[in-house]
């Protein structure tokens, strides 16, 4: 899948602010209409990134995890039904893909291997303490924790936005958030990593 | 450290590799007839046994919850620890065992504007008191004169609500502080009285301000209980500050690093509901140090509540206002109690984050 990697594209900056996922742009893309699904994709694809790494914790997976789900988007757009909610259904499919990665591949992540910031992975992050706390992030957090911080911090989901997505009770999601934090906050202080 | 964290995160995701939009549009795919298992939406009905499987862990939650529900319900939605927050709005926190919040009520009509279509049930105390904050300073209540917060924590478990008390001043002043609004905390912490609560309830007050009032009317007998609850939370600060080494236990006076605080000013002492302390300073009433206050009294309720006059269980009720005036106060600078410090350098980049503003949704 290396050719579908590239590593200089920019993409505008809509993912720092609240997402807007047009739905109807899903019934377009089943009938052929390219600009449609370049939207669909600007509009969602760092939410599903988010999400995608949160499951696999590993940027290379989840970039496959992405590239997958973009492409069952465009072979079951014509049966997707308007539902109000579209991130819902790529987190669904990035959530199945996720698993049969997974069980295929039958990986295991340790919490030892805290050093996965050298990690070929990551060597694109130029800066070592955004390394530290990818990694950190990947390697510390429940998988819970994972998404919630991943896609609010990353794709700016605000909580609500995540508990309707992934169906679970707002209150869950901020404690899983606050829990999260509170650990990263206290592994990186640990490690004397100062921020500011 | 919050704030650098995420943007450390968002910065590292950035700069990891992404799909190519166009390779993604020019492979070719095969439509499909129907949802496979990937693409198939939760909304969709799932196959009979399939159900009966998703059915099986509600049926052992189920179980549970029957085993030992209870223990969880005394966890997560019985108060535990009650927060009075009082700028000039005066708001009541009620948090569970867990120290997530239960509910933000005003207690006034000035903190039920500040408060309006906000929801914040579920959040962390630290996390809400930074919220709170952060809309007063909005709203202009804390602003670049001299502050002064009145801060309760009442617990079932006093120990910890006086190292939450010692958290939450600690982040008011930070955050104050950077923003260039310095704010003094008088901050109290006890244990939850149940009988203090209904009848701060009864009266429409919080509990905490009542406790205060009636631990200040013990020390200071040119004050009564009923007339210490008209005082601003600076009135309260200045007559706790002259008790000195007499302050009563579980009473704390924390001031602003951003100011010098030798030689501190007194605001002039008027119970008047609609004057607060630091509107007084900039209309040209402000006193110094030599110079004595006088109180003007409360005009008289037609019925003057029962009220503790001290904090134990049992209310006792103590004599009505009358309109008659009391001695002056004299007041000593500096203060004979140090303020805590915190020597934790990490919090002080804790500034929170623009985006985290889910709370106002609904």
């Amino acid at each position: 899948m290396l050719f579908f990697m590239v590593l200089d594209q920019k993409l505008p900056r809509e993912h720092t602010r609240q997402l807007a996922i047009d739905e109807t742009l899903i019934a377009r893309i089943g009938q052929g209409d390219r600009l449609a699904f370049e939207d669909f994709y600007r509009s969602s694809e760092r939410a599903v990134y988010s999400y995608a790494l949160s499951l696999v914790q590993s940027p290379h997976d989840a970039l496959d995890i992405v590239q997958d789900t973009f492409l069952k988007v465009r072979a079951a757009a014509e049966l997707y039904q308007p539902q109000g909610k579209p991130l819902a259904w790529l987190f669904t499919i990035a959530r199945n893909l996720a698993r049969n990665l997974i069980r295929s591949r039958a990986r295991n992540v340790s919490a030892d291997t805290l050093y996965l910031e050298d990690d070929i992975d990551y060597s694109y992050i130029s800066d070592p303490t955004d390394r530290l706390a990818l990694a950190a992030t990947l390697q510390l957090l429940e998988e819970g924790e994972r998404e919630i911080i991943l896609l609010h911090v990353v794709s700016g989901l605000k909580h609500r936005e995540i508990a309707a997505d992934l169906g679970i009770p707002l209150p869950t999601v901020l404690s899983r958030y606050h829990r999260g934090l509170k650990k990263l906050r206290k592994h990186l202080q640990q490690g004397g990593v100062r921020h500011g | 450290m919050d704030k650098q964290l995420k943007n450390s995160l968002r910065r590292a995701v950035e700069q990891l590799p992404r799909a190519d939009l166009q390779a993604l549009w020019e492979k070719p795919v095969e439509p499909l007839r129907v949802h496979d298992a990937i693409t198939r939406p939760d909304y969709l009905p799932h196959r009979p046994t399939q159900q009966l499987r998703r059915l099986v862990p509600a049926f052992a939650c189920l179980a549970l919850f029957l085993c030992g529900g209870f223990g969880w319900y005394g966890q997560t939605a019985v108060a535990a620890t009650v927060i009075d927050f009082e700028l000039n709005p005066s708001i009541e926190i009620t948090l569970n065992r867990r120290e997530t919040v239960l509910k933000v009520e005003g207690l006034n009509p000035e903190a039920v504007e500040v408060l309006a279509g906000k929801s914040y049930r579920g959040e962390e105390a630290e996390d809400v008191i930074e919220e709170i904050t952060r809309l007063l300073q909005a709203s202009g209540y804390l602003n670049e004169s001299k502050n002064t917060i009145f801060l309760s924590v009442n617990g079932k478990n006093v120990e910890k609500a006086e190292e939450l008390s010692e958290e939450l001043s600690e982040k008011i002043r930070l955050l104050a502080d950077k923003e260039q609004s310095p704010t003094d905390v008088l901050r109290q912490s006890g244990k939850l009285d149940k009988a203090l609560r209904e009848q701060a309830t009864e009266y429409a007050l919080s509990p905490g301000k009542l406790r205060l009032a009636a631990l200040l009317a013990e020390q200071l007998s040119d004050y009564s209980t009923a007339e210490l609850l008209s005082f601003t939370p600076a009135q309260l600060l200045a007559l706790a500050d002259s008790l000195g080494t007499a302050l009563p236990d579980g009473l704390v006076i924390e001031q602003s690093r951003f100011l010098k605080t030798e030689g501190r000013e007194v605001p002039a002492v008027t119970p008047d509901e609609t004057l607060h302390a630091d509107e007084a300073q900039s209309a040209g009433t402000t006193v110094t140090p030599s110079e004595t206050v006088t109180s003007q009294p409360q005009t008289k309720p037609t019925s003057p509540p029962t009220l503790p006059t001290n904090p134990a269980p049992t209310p006792v009720s103590p004599p009505p206002v009358t309109p008659t005036p009391t001695p002056p106060v004299t007041t000593q600078t500096p203060s004979s109690t140090p303020p805590q410090t915190d020597d934790d350098d990490d919090d002080d980049d804790d500034s929170g984050d623009d985006n985290d503003d889910d709370t106002d949704d609904d």
